[in-house]
C-alpha cells in the first residue's frame, strides 16, 4: 500500500488571523486553558506548530487551540504553523482526533464533543462501528446517546465531570433535566464528595422521588428537610452526605423506612441481653429472622439464653414478627 | 393490533419441514430468506447494538434444547408446577411490563419449528406421565394464540393433549384470537386463559393488546364452545385508584362469564428481574409505574413491598370472591407467609399449589 503523506508547508501566520476563523470547527480540547501549557511556553516557547488548514482565505486550525489559546494569553502576535492545503471538512477532523489521541486520551467531555461532530459528517451507525472503539468505548449506539447527552451538560457539570466529581457514566443521567436542576444538583454535588455508588444512588433516588411524586426534579430538592441539612453549618460534608443518603431513601423507600424505623423502636423495647443482636429478614420479604448471640463459655450461654428466654415474655415479640405484613402507619 | 413480520428469516435446516411451509403459505406477501440460523443470530445481534431493529423478523428455526420444560419459577415463593411446551419465543404485543424484554436478548419473534420433534417430545412426555395429572401451558415465552392464525398451534396441541385423560393443557393470551378453537376437539381438557388488568394498565401498558371487554367476549364465546376458561390478574400494577380499576375488572369478568366456567383465576403483582427497570425506563420514558417503592425480593427480582402485595391481593380476592365464592384463586410466585395473610391458609392444605390446581378442573 503507498504510504499517504500529507504536504504541508512551516509558516508564521499572525494571530490576528487565526482568530478571525471558525474555531470551533475541529476543537477537540476540553478546557481550553492549561495553567501547564501557559507556563511551559512562558518559559521554553511554543515548541511544536499549530496545524492549520487555509479555506476560502481564512485559516482554519485543525490542531493546537490550547497552544493558540496559551499564546494568546501571552501576548503572542505570530504563531509558527504547519499549513496544510484544504482537504474535506471530515478529513480535518480526522486529523484533529488522530494527532490529539497520539498524544493522550480524551476526557468524557471531549469524547462526547468529538462523537457530535462526527455526526455531522457521518451516518450515525459509521460513527458506533468506527470511531466509538477507538475513543476506547463499546460500539453500541446506546454508549452513543450517553455521550450525546453528555455534550448537552452545563458547562459546570462538564467541568465536574473532569474534575472527577461527577462520573462520567452518571452524568448523562442529568441530560434530561431543566437547566435550573442540572446546576443546583452540581452544587450539591460540588459541595458534599460522594462515592460513585452513592452519586448513582443519589441522583437515581431524586429523579424516581420526583417521577413518583409527581413533581419537579427541583421540587425534591427544594424540600424543607433537603435545605436544611443543605444549609446546615454545623455539619461537615461528610455528615451532610450521610444525611443526604438518608433523607432521600427515607423519602424513596417511605414504608420500608417505617417499618425499619417501626423495627428499632421495638427493639429497644425488647432489651435483648447486650451481647445479642436479631436480624430481620431483608426488607422483611422473607419470614426468617436472625438472632445472634456471643458467648465464651457454656457458663455465659446459659446466661444468655435465660435472659433471652426472659424477653420471649415480651408481647413485642409478636409485632416484630408481623412488620412485613402490614403497613405501618405513619406517625402523625 | 400487533404489528405484522416484515420479513421471515427460515433456518435452512427446515427446508423440508412442512409445518415451514405452511406457515409461510399463510404470509405469501411477506419476503423469505434462508439461511444458517447461528450467522443469522450473530447478525441480528450485532446490528442491534447500532440500533432498535427496525423490522419485526419471524424467525422459523430448530428447537436446540427440550420442547417440554418446567416453568423456570422463581427461587424462594410457591410455584403452580406446570410444564412449558416452549414451542416459540418472544411477542409483539408491546406490553411496557414485558419481562421478555430483559429475558430474551434477541430482538425477533422466533418460532421453533421442527413440528416433528415437538410432538414426539410430547406425546414421549405425555406417556410418561399417564397416570399423574400434568398441565402444559405455551404462554410462557409467547402469547399462546397470537401467532395462531399462521401457526395452528393449538390445532395441532389440543388435538393431541386432549387424548389423555390426566393432561390439561392452558392456552394464554391477551388476544382475541379464537376463531380457530371452534371446531376442536379439547374434551375438557382444554383451559383458555386471559390475561386481565385494569382498562387503567390495558390502556397505558399493553399497546397492542385486545380491550378488556373484548378479551372477554372472545372468553365467553370460548366458553359457549365448552373450553374452561381461566383469568390471570398478572401483573397487578399500583396506581392511585386501582381499587376502582381492579374491582371494575373484577365485575366486568362475571358479567361476561359465568363462575362455574372459571378453572381457576391468578394473582401477580409485579415483579421483573432489575434490569428490566432501565429497560423500561429508556422506552417508555413517560411510565411512572418502575418508579413504585419496590424492594429486592428472596428470588432477587424487585416486588412491591409485602404489605402493599397484600392489600392488592386481598381486595382483588375479596371482589371475586363477591361474585365467585367458590372459584379457585391462587398467587402466582408467592411466599406462604403473603397466602396466608390473603386467604389464611396456605397451599400446604390441599397438598401443595399443583394439587389445588389439578382439584380446581376436576372440580374438587
Amino acid at each position: 500500500m503507498a504510504s499517504k503523506q500529507t504536504a504541508y508547508e512551516l509558516t508564521q501566520i499572525r494571530v490576528k488571523e487565526l482568530a478571525s476563523v471558525v474555531e470551533h470547527e475541529y476543537r477537540i480540547s476540553y478546557p481550553l486553558q492549561v495553567p501547564a501549557l501557559t507556563q511551559s511556553i512562558r518559559e521554553l516557547g511554543l515548541i511544536q506548530p499549530l496545524l492549520v488548514s487555509l479555506r476560502n482565505g481564512s485559516y482554519r486550525v485543525v490542531c493546537g487551540h490550547r497552544r493558540l489559546s496559551a499564546c494568546r494569553e501571552l501576548g503572542y502576535t505570530a504563531i509558527t504553523c504547519l499549513l496544510i492545503p484544504d482537504q474535506p471538512p471530515l478529513q480535518l477532523l480526522q486529523l484533529a482526533i488522530y494527532d490529539n489521541l497520539s498524544t493522550r486520551r480524551f476526557n468524557p467531555v471531549e469524547k462526547a464533543d468529538v462523537l457530535g461532530k462526527l455526526l455531522n459528517y457521518l451516518p450515525k451507525e459509521k460513527v458506533i462501528c468506527d470511531y466509538l472503539p477507538v475513543l476506547g468505548l463499546q460500539p453500541h449506539y446506546k454508549i452513543l446517546a450517553k455521550y450525546l447527552a453528555i455534550a448537552k451538560l452545563e458547562e459546570k457539570l462538564k467541568h465536574a465531570i473532569i474534575s472527577d466529581v461527577i462520573h462520567e457514566g452518571i452524568a448523562h443521567q442529568l441530560a434530561g433535566w431543566p437547566v435550573p436542576d442540572q446546576l443546583l444538583l452540581a452544587d450539591i454535588l460540588i459541595d458534599i464528595p460522594l462515592s460513585v455508588s452513592s452519586q448513582q444512588e443519589v441522583i437515581s433516588n431524586i429523579w424516581e422521588i420526583s417521577r413518583r411524586e409527581d413533581m419537579p426534579v427541583s421540587g425534591v430538592l427544594a424540600a424543607g428537610e433537603m435545605l436544611e441539612l443543605l444549609n446546615n453549618s454545623s455539619l461537615s460534608s461528610s455528615q451532610k452526605g450521610y444525611h443526604l443518603r438518608h433523607y432521600l431513601m427515607r423519602r424513596r423507600y417511605p414504608d420500608l423506612s417505617l417499618a425499619e424505623g417501626r423495627f428499632k423502636q421495638y427493639l429497644k423495647q425488647l432489651q435483648l441481653p447486650q451481647s445479642a443482636r436479631l436480624i430481620p429478614p431483608a426488607c422483611f420479604e422473607a419470614a426468617t429472622f436472625k438472632l445472634e448471640c456471643n458467648f465464651t463459655g457454656i457458663g455465659q450461654l446459659k446466661k444468655q439464653l435465660s435472659s433471652l428466654s426472659e424477653t420471649m415474655q415480651n408481647p413485642i415479640w409478636r409485632d416484630i414478627l408481623k412488620l412485613g405484613i402490614k403497613h405501618v402507619p405513619k406517625a402523625h | 393490533m400487533s404489528p405484522k413480520p416484515t420479513k421471515i428469516f427460515i433456518a435452512q435446516a427446515l427446508a423440508d419441514e412442512p409445518w415451514v411451509h405452511k406457515i409461510i403459505n399463510r404470509l405469501p406477501e411477506v419476503p423469505v430468506s434462508w439461511g444458517d440460523e447461528h450467522e443469522f443470530r450473530t447478525e441480528t445481534l450485532k446490528k442491534a447494538q447500532l440500533a432498535p431493529p427496525p423490522e419485526h423478523v419471524l424467525v422459523l428455526q430448530k428447537q436446540q434444547g427440550p420442547f417440554i420444560r418446567p416453568c423456570p419459577g422463581t427461587q424462594n415463593y410457591l410455584c403452580c408446577g406446570y410444564r412449558i411446551i416452549d414451542f416459540a419465543a418472544n411477542c409483539t404485543l408491546g406490553c411496557h411490563y414485558c419481562i421478555l424484554q430483559a429475558y430474551i436478548n434477541f430482538p425477533h419473534l422466533v418460532i421453533y419449528a421442527n413440528l416433528g420433534e415437538l410432538l414426539a417430545q410430547l406425546q414421549a412426555y405425555l406417556n410418561l406421565n399417564a397416570n399423574r395429572v400434568v398441565r402444559l401451558g405455551t404462554g410462557e415465552f409467547t402469547d399462546s394464540l397470537l401467532w395462531d392464525k399462521l401457526t395452528d398451534i393449538s390445532g395441532i396441541l389440543i388435538p393431541l393433549v386432549s387424548q389423555h385423560k390426566n393432561a390439561i393443557l392452558e392456552l394464554k393470551t391477551k388476544t382475541t384470537h379464537i376463531d380457530q378453537l371452534t371446531a376442536l376437539p379439547h374434551n375438557g381438557r382444554v383451559v383458555i386463559a386471559w390475561s386481565v388488568n385494569s382498562k387503567e394498565c390495558i390502556k397505558r401498558y399493553e399497546e397492542h393488546t385486545a380491550p378488556l371487554t373484548d378479551r372477554l367476549q372472545a372468553a365467553a364465546v370460548v366458553s359457549g364452545w365448552g373450553y374452561r376458561i381461566a383469568f390471570h390478574f398478572d401483573p397487578i400494577i399500583y396506581y392511585p385508584g386501582w381499587e376502582a380499576g381492579y374491582r371494575e375488572a373484577v365485575r366486568l369478568i362475571f358479567e361476561y362469564i359465568e363462575p362455574e366456567a372459571v378453572a381457576w383465576i391468578s394473582l401477580g403483582a409485579l415483579r421483573f428481574m432489575p434490569k428490566l427497570k432501565a429497560i423500561i425506563a429508556d422506552k417508555y420514558p413517560q411510565d411512572n409505574f418502575i418508579y413504585e417503592e419496590f424492594i429486592t425480593g428472596a428470588d432477587k427480582k424487585m416486588r412491591y413491598f409485602k404489605p402493599l402485595r397484600i392489600k392488592l391481593y386481598k381486595l382483588i380476592y375479596q371482589a371475586i370472591r363477591e361474585f365467585a365464592p367458590e372459584v379457585c384463586v391462587y398467587l402466582c410466585m408467592e411466599s406462604p407467609e403473603v397466602w396466608q395473610a390473603v386467604f389464611g391458609y396456605t397451599p400446604a392444605k390441599y397438598g401443595g399449589l399443583s394439587k389445588m390446581l389439578d382439584g380446581a378442573l376436576n372440580g374438587s
